[in-house]
């Protein structure tokens, strides 16, 4: 069990609700994922662009706490106005927080994510802020009051696991209060467990799974994958060395030889 | 145009709606969603507003439901 702003979960991971074959296999992915936060969007209602009654009737059958984002807004008054319209639809104060400065990596514009969330948190909001593992911008955030920050694993989609471990590491030190969730970039549940092992507290995906050959499987061994990396961190690893030492015994060595 | 219309861009589409009306009669006209919210020249109007938001020429309408999302 752990504490992600109010609510108590058992599972550290958290999932999304997008790009699954349809809404029968999402619904049972998030199951399989035992995921206790889903992230939704909200989108202009068009034809043939998902969504609808399906998708929500399948999501709202799920016993799980939703995350809605502003994924798609390029400025802090664009995202401030859609958090203002997830909090009604979805009745949440929670919002994960997007404001993307780079269509091309979909990096988040920094400046505009530290005026939205200063602004969203004076609003009452628990803002999840989508950021890149830069301390000086995390810190930032935290003077803005958020208390829980999601940096890029990688860039969104890409599948490429945690490009900058240093940095990573380096905000769990530096920031041993706040909560942290590697969000985005993962591709296999070994990418996850290494987030969990460096004390990350969650990681939230959606893609990985979404798009594996089989969602329902790939969410299962994200499961497994998020458990392996806490209880790995709880264990508290080893530390590395330069030079072998053997595991066995040297004393008693038969054919003993001397040079 | 005449003076008994308004003309209105909502979810990027053009509509011609009768003027002096709220948002709140609009909204049959607008959508058929049961879960959704609104924002009207980029300002978010909470449904507590509705029936007392007069639409006016050129207003921007977005009219957003639940979508999956990452």
């Amino acid at each position: 069990m752990w504490q992600l702003a109010e609510q108590t979960l058992d599972s550290r991971l958290l999932i999304g609700s997008s790009l699954y074959p349809s809404p029968r296999i999402m619904q049972e992915a998030i199951r399989a994922s035992g995921a206790g936060v889903v992230t939704v969007a909200l989108r202009r209602q068009l034809p043939g662009a998902g969504g609808g009654e399906d998708f929500w009737a399948a999501l709202r059958e799920l016993d799980v706490r939703l995350l809605p984002n502003t994924a798609g807004c390029h400025s802090a008054r664009e995202a401030i106005t859609t958090a203002q319209m997830a909090r009604e639809l979805f009745g949440t104060r929670w919002i994960k927080l997007e404001v993307i400065g780079d269509d091309y990596n979909l990096q988040p514009d920094p400046f505009g994510l530290v005026e939205a969330a200063r602004e969203l948190v004076a609003q009452g909001f628990e803002v999840f802020p989508y950021c890149t593992e830069d301390l000086v911008v995390c810190e930032r955030l935290v003077d803005a009051g958020c208390r829980i920050l999601m940096p890029w694993g990688a860039p969104i989609g890409t599948a490429r696991g945690l490009l900058n471990p240093y940095g990573l590491r380096t905000l769990r030190e530096r920031l041993p209060e706040i909560t942290l969730i590697v969000d985005a970039g993962l591709g296999v549940p070994s990418h996850a467990a290494q987030a969990l092992e460096l004390g990350f507290d969650a990681v939230l995906l959606n893609t990985a799974i979404a798009q594996a050959h089989d969602p329902v499987a790939m969410a299962s061994a994200f499961r497994h994958g998020v458990c392996a990396g806490r209880l790995a961190f709880e264990a508290g690893r080893m530390p590395e060395r330069d030079l072998a030492q053997p595991s066995t015994p040297v004393v008693g060595t038969p054919f003993w030889h001397h040079k | 145009m005449s003076a008994t219309e308004i003309s209105v861009l909502c979810n990027g589409e053009h509509k011609r709606l009768a003027a002096g009306r709220t948002l709140a009669e609009h909204l049959p006209q607008l959508t058929q969603a049961c879960d959704f919210a609104v924002a009207i020249n980029a300002v978010f109007v909470p449904k507590s507003a509705y029936a007392e938001t007069r639409l006016v020429d050129g207003d921007r309408i977005e009219l957003v439901i639940p979508m999956q999302g990452g």
